[in-house]
């Protein structure tokens, strides 16, 4: 597996804080990949980073042979939308929307042409039917339960065959049942769609199934044991 | 204006009734302020149109006089008419009189006209022998009606009684409405033969009234008049003086034109104090739906394309306080015209009622005027919320 994902000395600095001290990792092609640590020790600040959403203080953040540090705000944008899909903790669904429209949103905000958003919508079914929630489909958030909206959420991620699927806590608002279906719904999508699945979490639970796992403390990366 | 992706910025807030609400006080904010700006310059058009046309109607576009006095329309100036291609002119004879009615007497302004008259200045001015018209002002201060017979006495003509006046009996046929308060309150036609008569004149007159060809650009009205008596003043020569009709009002006309500007520049400050409003909107909405803002950038949208998308909500305020504005404003022209409130001492503002009037330049100037300042406001807001990070707003939200 080729290298997709290299971070060098990757700092990030706020006013009043260091979220990130010197990060260098790799991560392969199709890999599975947790980050843990506890909370404020930087983890989702480096999913922030991995997935174009702010830029580092110091360091390189190269993604599929890219520099996203020289990356313009228009071009990181387009990242975001064609390379990335985003699972966050909270289901993040527009209320206003049914779940099909939220689901097409990556699609329409790249704004899609009619035969291209038929595609997307063809695969949001397809994921639909194998997530179990073809009947949401035409629901709002708001009439669904917790695992149902991240579920659409998943959907909503991997709309339009992200590179990269990151996950910030995405079963923190789950209980246990529902974490491990979410988390085995999440890699075998992820290996179904050669993603590069990334998740963050602090759930030591979670963290049993992934093989490769790193440890965030005080803004270093540390390698985690099982 | 990338229609679905504003669509779907429209979504984010068009579903709540807060938003909404905000949404349209903004909105009618906006509006009326522009029509405050429209109504103050249709006021001052208004007047300005309306007293240039009554006073078009009390003397056609110039008045020529002879520095001698009294003389005859002889085929000489018959022939300059025709040099400078002048086919609508009326020979006519004005001179100071008296009004007497139910033993009340009123200083009067007669004007001697025939047939011709009336195509000049565009009033209905057919007058029979022994009968007069008279302005509508006079007619309601002295509660003449048509019918009524009124007494015009003459400094000079008494044959009789060398240092009376002549006195002549009239029959009111017609109540003239010139729209200026001081032309309808002193003008009184009578024909142009019986005025000879009286003042023993024979063919004699002291003015011509005619009008300049119009060139087909009307708006160039003005300059197409001043442009003529430049080259009637030449071929004309030293005896005879000419006057615009404008010329006896052009102070005042000329202060409105300047009050026009100054207030419209003042009144700009209303329009800014509405702009706050959408800005208040902005950071509202900004604020109130910054999960979905910030969805929306992690989706995929850049900073620059939220930027575009503010710009082209405040772009559709715009364009619906615009049209707003325009039923606003014809909402005030009614009441302008119809509301007694609205009524006008004319002795003092020379008509009882303005009619708001607005050229589509007005129209242009002012809407540009409000974009102008709403373009330069926002884009200041819009620099700023560019700076702010996405992850801190995600932060910020899920704290």
């Amino acid at each position: 597996m080729s290298t997709i994902i290299k971070l060098t000395n990757v700092k990030k600095f706020y006013k009043h804080s260091r979220a990130l001290n010197g990060v260098t990792l790799s991560m392969d092609e199709g890999g599975e990949y947790l980050i843990r640590g506890a909370s404020g020790s930087g983890k989702s600040t480096l999913l922030y980073l991995l997935g174009g959403l702010d830029r580092p203080t110091d360091g390189e953040v190269v993604v599929n042979q890219k520099n996203l540090v020289d990356l313009s705000d228009e071009e990181l944008a387009l990242y975001r939308n064609r390379y990335v899909g985003f699972v966050f903790q909270f289901h993040f669904l527009l209320p206003s929307m049914n779940c099909l429209d939220n689901i097409l949103l990556p699609a329409r905000l790249a704004g899609m042409d009619a035969k291209e958003t038929a595609e997307v919508k063809a695969r949001a079914l397809d994921l639909a039917k194998t997530l179990m929630v073809t009947h949401c489909l035409e629901k709002f958030p708001f009439e669904l339960s917790g695992g149902e909206q991240q579920r659409i959420n998943i959907i909503r991620a991997l709309s339009l065959r992200p590179k990269l699927l990151l996950c910030d806590e995405p079963t923190g608002n789950l209980d246990s049942e529902n974490s491990q279906k979410v988390i085995q719904l999440l890699r075998m999508l992820s290996r179904e769609f050669k993603s590069t699945l990334v998740v963050v979490t602090h759930d030591p639970m979670i963290a049993e199934s992934f093989s490769s796992q790193f440890l965030m403390k005080d803004g270093m990366l540390v390698p985690a044991q099982h | 204006m990338k229609t679905p992706r504003f669509k779907l910025f429209l979504t984010l807030f068009l579903d709540n009734p807060t938003t909404v609400k905000f949404a349209i006080g903004v909105l009618v904010g906006m509006a009326f302020s522009i029509s405050v700006i429209l109504s103050t310059m249709g006021i001052m058009d208004g007047f300005d149109r309306a007293l240039k046309l009554g006073l078009k109607k009390s003397a056609g576009d110039v008045s020529m006089n002879s520095r001698n006095g009294f003389f005859v329309l002889n085929d000489d100036l018959k022939r300059k008419f025709d040099v400078e291609k002048i086919k609508t002119y009326s020979a006519l004879v004005q001179t100071e009189s008296f009004l007497i009615f139910d033993d009340e007497s009123r200083g009067i302004l007669v004007k001697g006209i025939d047939e011709s008259y009336g195509e000049v200045v565009g009033l209905p001015l057919k007058l029979k022998s022994g009968t007069v018209a008279i302005g509508s002002e006079i007619a309601k201060l002295n509660q003449i009606h048509i019918g009524d017979d009124i007494v015009l006495a003459f400094g000079k003509g008494n044959t009789e009684i060398k240092s009376m006046p002549a006195l002549e009996r009239f029959k009111v046929a017609g109540i003239i409405n010139h729209g200026v308060y001081q032309k309808d309150s002193r003008i009184v036609y009578v024909p142009l033969a019986e005025i000879q008569r009286i003042l023993e004149l024979g063919n004699k007159v002291n003015m011509i009234s005619f009008n300049i060809p119009k060139k087909q650009n009307a708006r160039e009205e003005i300059k197409n008049i001043e442009d003529a008596l430049h080259l009637l003043r030449q071929n004309f020569g030293a005896d005879y003086y000419f006057k615009p009709y404008w010329r006896e009002f052009s102070s005042i006309l000329e202060a409105v034109k300047v009050e026009k500007v100054m207030i419209s520049l003042i009144l700009q400050i209303v329009v800014i104090i509405s702009i706050f409003n959408i800005l208040a909107f902005i950071i509202f909405i900004n604020e109130k739906k910054s999960k979905e803002l910030f969805l929306f950038k992690a989706l995929g949208l850049s900073k620059k394309a939220m930027s575009d998308l503010w710009l082209e909500l405040v772009m559709l305020f715009w364009v619906l306080s615009c049209i707003l504005s325009v039923v606003f404003f014809q909402i005030f022209k009614l009441a302008f015209s119809k509301l007694s409130f609205f009524e006008l001492p004319a002795e003092i503002y020379y008509m009882p009622r303005i009619e708001l009037y607005l050229t589509l330049k007005d129209y242009l100037l002012v809407f540009a005027g409000a974009l102008v300042w709403i373009l330069l406001i926002t884009y200041y807001l819009l620099r700023r919320l560019k700076q702010k990070s996405l992850l801190e707003g995600l932060r910020q939200e899920f704290a």
